[in-house]
């Protein structure tokens, strides 16, 4: 069943346990002391270990914002964060350090996520200096692993950011998102920038990890078309609030709220069949 | 051994450049006089020879004498030791306190930040020269106190330049990846940030040198400082100008050396700024096509055969016509080409759509076609036509003149187009001024027309908005109105809608539809999207590894691919893969320039590669009349299937 209640925080958690991500009732306001509207209004949704869940919405609909109070990039106005199990809202320093290792991000824009001023290899290097000891040689070899997770050939690692087509540069970005090999990653937008051959190979590379390491994404889009590849859950944002919620199936097969239906129009799978659970 | 060489590399970076080489070197002498004045010195600064009082300059006395008949040149020299000390001591200080400080609020924010820029507003608003007064009268006229002063009354406006610049780049989205990396403020701020700023530092850093300079030259001028006979230049200012009616002269070289030294640190910093800048930036957008056909490409140029064009005519009443172009770049491996004989036309009213994976040359087409290739490439074979004109002999003025009128430009990122300090409605006058000359009523009311071309709802209201107070799909509506303020005869959309919701997106493929029925505009749509180029485009070139490898109406390219990579890159499609099973994809990367096999480029990743594929280079040919393809197989798979 889907759901236009916003407020609804009863979701199923798996058999297994609890989820590994908890965001309940969470309010973000860009203004001081929370005037003005929020970005985003009581949102709540949970991701289970190995599991997609799609952030869907247009531009402003807040879909960034909870991706970046998710990571503590925004502080949160109201409501809790708990990554397994634990309350990381107001997560800082040392603790938002460690909290790193397992939440990584891969951002949407491939030209401006990248240090022009740094090579590859050192901007691939940075989560290990910060989290290991780890001698050149095998900074270098994890280096080595993850551009050839992402299809890269390892001498990008000496080469400057502008030297590669922003296809190649968004691959960057994703291993550099796959170095710490993370529990959950905060996926905004991350193939809305790359051509079609490229996003499949970025959406099956995604399935693949997922399959290979047990990685959960919250996946960020506007592209209910790239979404059905991923998610098992669909979370429909409209501006700043949670207007449709449910397997991705009962999201296509029976979209409520008008901004949904518009989203599969768009992304012209209108009417389609429902299509079938992974 | 290595450190030599670097500083070997450096030196010859630094000597390159005149405007950093210049007034290093000055600055370099001056040190080297002051501080070495006791060896080098011709006369102690206090010896006076009462014969030659005010004497003019001679060989005895290169630069004269003062009024006691002491040499002007052995004074200057004892006094700037303490000049560079005294500007040492204070510009390292506003540095130090500065520098970090701002960095840190910069990128933290905060309660810290709102404590400290309002103590900034109060130090700012004390009279610096009654606390410099008062703390000489303290300190029984101690520089270093005084010094130590103007070090610290200098941190508050040191400290805003460098937090208003952590500002702007701590929205880079790389800045956002590092702290998600867990790098602390601090790192994050060594690593990403004061690189990016260095070079603005090292400018007001500059302009603090000369700041402290005058104020130290004042203090001693007015005797509060260096006691005389003590030599300080601005105690040798003073007691030149308590002669000047009986000689200038001593107040010259004095004069003109504070002079020097001020203009010396200012050129400087703006040296090394550029420099600095140069680094990492590699493109330059002023730089113009240049064109050298005699030297050619480093690849054997005349082992590839002449492209078959004579699809070419298919367009009506072409605008822009690129025959043959090669665009070459110098890179660390030497000259490699980025693209390679690419021919297109684009004719009145037409649309011409270039498709193809990351990194395969579909911008560089574009941009040679602008003018706008990036710094140190080039159009190195083939012409370029812009309304029948060769434009390879273009400079920058004639580009600027070209670009703003005949050709636009509207690219992926609405938003780095459009200024953000100033209205909408400024910057669409001002697009419309570059191009004719109108009063500011007549502007405004051509902006309007404009806005409402791009189907802007309420024009008079988005006029007087700024960029950042519009959706991106608004912000694409006004770069393209910007785009068409100077009735552009060819526009080139550069990946127009990727940055955009897929609601949006349509409806600016429609708009840019709609604009080009009403004014007869050419298109050129640069995409990877496949959905763009259906609803977009007349015809569609299909690029691979800097080559067109299929063009033809876009129905037929669509519906009927011949290359294989089209196939796959059809394929490819999302939208049209089934769910819970791999999308398809085509395995492999595109070769960058300088890797491209010889035969053709797309061997390595094709599943119907036979023999012939890899000996030579593939021509383009014209199977059938709909049909140009570079491939081996066209023409015959062709024959098969009529
Ligand atoms: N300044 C440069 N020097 C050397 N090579 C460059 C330079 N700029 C780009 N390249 C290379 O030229 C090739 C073509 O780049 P181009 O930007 O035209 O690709 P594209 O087809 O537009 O890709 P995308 O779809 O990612 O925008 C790429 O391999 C890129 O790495
Ligand atoms: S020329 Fe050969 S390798 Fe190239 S696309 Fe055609 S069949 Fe494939
Ligand atoms: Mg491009």
């Amino acid at each position: 069943m889907t759901t236009t209640d916003a407020t609804d925080t009863t979701d199923t958690t798996d058999a297994t346990g609890r989820p590994l991500l908890d965001v309940r009732g969470l309010s973000v306001s860009y203004h001081r002391r929370g005037k003005g509207t929020p970005a985003i209004r009581d949102v709540s949704l949970d991701i289970r270990p190995g599991e997609t869940v799609a952030l869907v919405g247009e531009s402003g609909s807040g879909k960034s914002t909870l991706g970046r109070a998710v990571l503590g990039l925004t502080p949160a106005t109201r409501g809790t964060i708990l990554f397994d199990g634990q309350d990381v809202t107001h997560a800082a320093g040392a603790r938002r350090r460690e909290l790193s290792k397992s939440v990584q991000a891969v951002f949407q824009d491939p030209n401006g996520s990248l240090n022009p001023a740094l090579t590859v290899g050192q901007t691939l290097a940075e989560p290990l200096l910060v989290h290991s000891r780890d001698e050149r040689s095998v900074v270098l070899e994890r280096i080595r692993e993850v551009l050839a997770l992402v299809g890269l050939p390892g001498e990008a690692a000496g080469r400057y950011p502008r030297q590669f087509s922003g296809g190649q540069r968004q691959r960057i970005a994703i291993a550099r998102a796959l170095v710490m090999s993370p529990r959950l990653i905060v996926c905004d937008e991350p193939v809305s920038a790359l051509d079609l051959s490229v996003q499949a190979q970025v959406l099956n590379l995604f399935t693949t990890l997922q399959r290979e390491t047990g990685v959960s994404y919250l996946f960020i889009s506007h592209d209910l078309a790239v979404v059905r590849h991923l998610a098992q859950r669909i979370v429909v944002l409209y501006r700043g609030d949670v207007v449709e919620k449910g397997t991705t199936e009962e999201v296509y097969a029976d979209a409520r709220h008008p901004y949904t239906r518009r989203l599969l129009a768009a992304a012209g799978i209108e009417g389609a069949p429902a299509p079938s659970a992974r | 051994m290595p450190d030599v060489s670097v500083l070997r590399r450096v030196l010859r970076r630094v000597l390159r450049r005149p405007r950093i080489a210049i007034p290093a070197v000055i600055l370099l002498l001056e040190l080297i006089a002051s501080f070495g004045a006791r060896w080098l010195a011709p006369y102690p600064p206090q010896q006076a020879d009462f014969t030659a009082a005010l004497a003019g300059p001679s060989a005895k006395h290169p630069l004269g004498t003062d009024r006691l008949g002491r040499d002007v040149l052995s004074r200057l020299m004892y006094g700037g030791a303490d000049t560079f000390r005294e500007i040492a001591i204070a510009v390292v200080i506003t540095l130090v306190v500065a520098v970090p400080l701002g960095l840190v609020i910069g990128l933290r924010r905060g309660p810290l930040d709102a404590v400290l820029m309002r103590t900034a507003d109060v130090v700012m608003s004390i009279p610096g020269i009654i606390l410099l007064l008062i703390v000489l009268a303290l300190f029984a006229q101690s520089m270093t106190a005084a010094m130590v002063v103007i070090g610290l009354l200098s941190v508050p406006g040191m400290m805003r330049v460098v937090r208003s610049a952590t500002l702007t780049v701590g929205r880079e989205t790389y800045v956002a990846a590092a702290r998600v990396s867990g790098l602390g403020t601090w790192r994050v701020a060594r690593r990403h940030v004061l690189p990016r700023i260095t070079g603005l530092i090292l400018v007001n850093a500059a302009l603090a040198c000369v700041g402290t300079l005058l104020i130290a030259s004042g203090i001693n001028a007015i005797g509060l400082g260096v006691k005389p006979p003590a030599p300080s230049w601005g105690g040798m200012m003073a007691d030149a100008s308590q002669t000047l009616n009986e000689s200038v002269w001593p107040a010259i070289p004095t004069g003109g050396l504070i002079a020097v030294t001020a203009a010396a640190l200012i050129v400087l910093g703006d040296g090394l700024r550029d420099m600095l800048a140069e680094r990492w930036s590699g493109a330059s957008a002023a730089a113009p096509a240049r064109r050298r056909r005699a030297s050619g490409p480093a690849v054997a140029a005349a082992a590839v055969p002449e492209s078959d064009d004579a699809w070419l005519p298919a367009e009506p009443n072409p605008v822009v016509r690129l025959t043959g172009v090669t665009v070459t770049a110098d890179t660390a491996a030497g000259a490699v080409d980025l693209i390679s004989d690419v021919s297109l036309t684009v004719g009145q009213g037409r649309t011409v759509g270039l498709v193809g994976e990351s990194g395969c040359g579909k911008s560089m087409t574009g941009l040679a076609l602008l003018g706008l290739l990036p710094n140190g490439a080039r159009v190195s074979l083939g012409t370029v036509e812009i309304d029948g004109v060769d434009v390879g002999s273009f400079d920058a003025v004639k580009w600027r003149a070209l670009r703003g009128g005949t050709i636009a430009f509207v690219s992926q990122e609405p938003m780095v187009a459009l200024d953000p300090l100033f209205t909408i409605g400024h910057l669409l006058r001002e697009a419309v001024r570059t191009h004719e000359k109108l009063s500011r009523r007549q502007a405004t009311l051509r902006a309007r027309e404009l806005l409402t071309q791009v189907q802007i709802p309420d024009p008079d209201r988005v006029l007087k908005l700024r960029p950042s107070q519009i959706s991106g799909g608004m912000a694409q509506r006004v770069s393209i109105a910007v785009a068409l303020a100077g009735r552009p005869r060819i526009l080139v959309a550069d990946e127009p809608t990727t940055a955009l919701d897929v609601t949006v997106q349509r409806e600016i493929v429609q708009l840019l539809r709609t604009i080009q029925r009403d004014t007869g505009m050419a298109l050129l749509m640069i995409s990877h999207d496949w959905d763009v180029i259906a609803e977009a485009c007349d015809t569609a070139l299909v690029m691979y590894a800097g080559q067109v490898v299929e063009a033809g109406p876009t129905d037929r390219v669509m519906t009927a691919p011949v290359h294989p990579y089209t196939r796959r890159l059809l394929a490819a499609n999302p939208r049209l893969a089934a769910v819970g099973e791999p999308i398809p994809t085509i395995p492999g990367t595109v070769p960058p320039p300088g890797q491209w096999p010889v035969g053709c480029h797309f061997a390595d990743r094709c599943p119907d590669r036979v023999d012939r594929c890899t000996q030579a280079p593939i021509a383009l040919t014209r199977p059938g009349d709909d049909v140009v393809a570079r491939c081996v197989l066209a023409g015959e798979e062709l024959e098969v299937s009529s």
